[in-house]
């Protein structure tokens, strides 16, 4: 690998990976220090990946594993029983255009592991279900059950910030009774 | 498929479209389509989404951060 090839690695991917960093860690800091490693790691060990094309997903994966690893005895990180977020309870929607970039970061960083992850990699808007799958190293069916139910806690996150004119009535109680009735 | 499992599969559907083509995605897209409650909460999902990623987007790393990586990266690769 040519330092013309690192470069441009790193100019197409430091910005995606550092905003994920910084949604898992919560702190700047760690963040920057995360996707400096997880530079580091392909420095020394890229090139014994042969399929270049899955560098962006190596990266990715990477930086969550090192994020795990730095987490693994942190009792302020818990396992999270799936069952705890409802996505089918929320019938209000807030009204993103009214809170600024660092409130949505915040909220973001508020949703809890594991749906933070998947949710993050989501709306970076570079993965798809299934590339978040192969980067989590987790099924489909669980990227979908974590992008339903992180996109809930994200929606209380949000609403619990936000000023009760800014939101937004969404009428999924008549959903409901319509389905119920036929 | 009921209208809870097809929300369930398109809270997974990127909002700039890319998964239009998805098959995994059809019979849940097409369900939307057919029913206007599930099109409604499916109008509104994406626009919210699509907030998000705008909104995550404005997020900046601090300004050393490039040069920090290429410096270090440069003492990391193997001579």
């Amino acid at each position: 690998m040519t330092e013309h090839d690192f470069q441009n690695l790193v100019d197409r991917q430091y910005v995606p990976l550092f905003r994920f960093a910084l949604s898992l860690s919560k702190s700047e800091t760690e963040a920057a220090d995360l996707t400096q490693q997880t530079f580091f790691l392909w420095a020394t060990k890229g090139d014994q990946l042969r399929d270049r094309s899955k560098a962006k997903s190596w990266l990715f994966t990477t930086l969550y594993r090192e994020f795990l690893s730095r987490r693994r005895h942190d009792a302020r990180f818990p396992q999270v029983e799936l069952d705890e977020a409802r996505e089918d309870d929320v019938s209000i929607l807030p009204n993103v255009e009214a809170i600024d970039g660092k409130a949505l970061l915040h909220a973001l960083q508020d949703v809890e592991e594991p749906f933070r992850a998947s949710l993050t990699l989501f709306y970076l808007e570079q993965f798809s279900y299934q590339e978040i799958a192969d980067v989590l190293e987790i099924p489909i069916g669980t990227v979908m059950s974590r992008l339903s139910r992180g996109k809930a806690q994200l929606r209380e996150r949000l609403l619990s910030k936000g000023d009760t004119d800014a939101r937004k009535i969404v009428s999924m109680a008549k959903e409901k009774r319509t389905e119920t009735h036929g | 498929m009921d209208n809870r499992e097809a929300r369930f599969i398109l809270s997974a559907y990127r909002p700039s479209g890319q998964d239009a083509n998805d098959p995994r995605f059809g019979e849940a897209l097409g369900q939307a389509r057919r029913d206007p409650i599930l099109e409604c909460w499916f109008r509104e999902s994406v626009e919210l989404d699509a907030a998000v990623t705008e909104k995550l987007r404005s997020v900046c790393p601090p300004s050393d951060l490039r040069e920090s990586i290429l410096a270090g990266g440069r003492l990391s690769r193997p001579s």
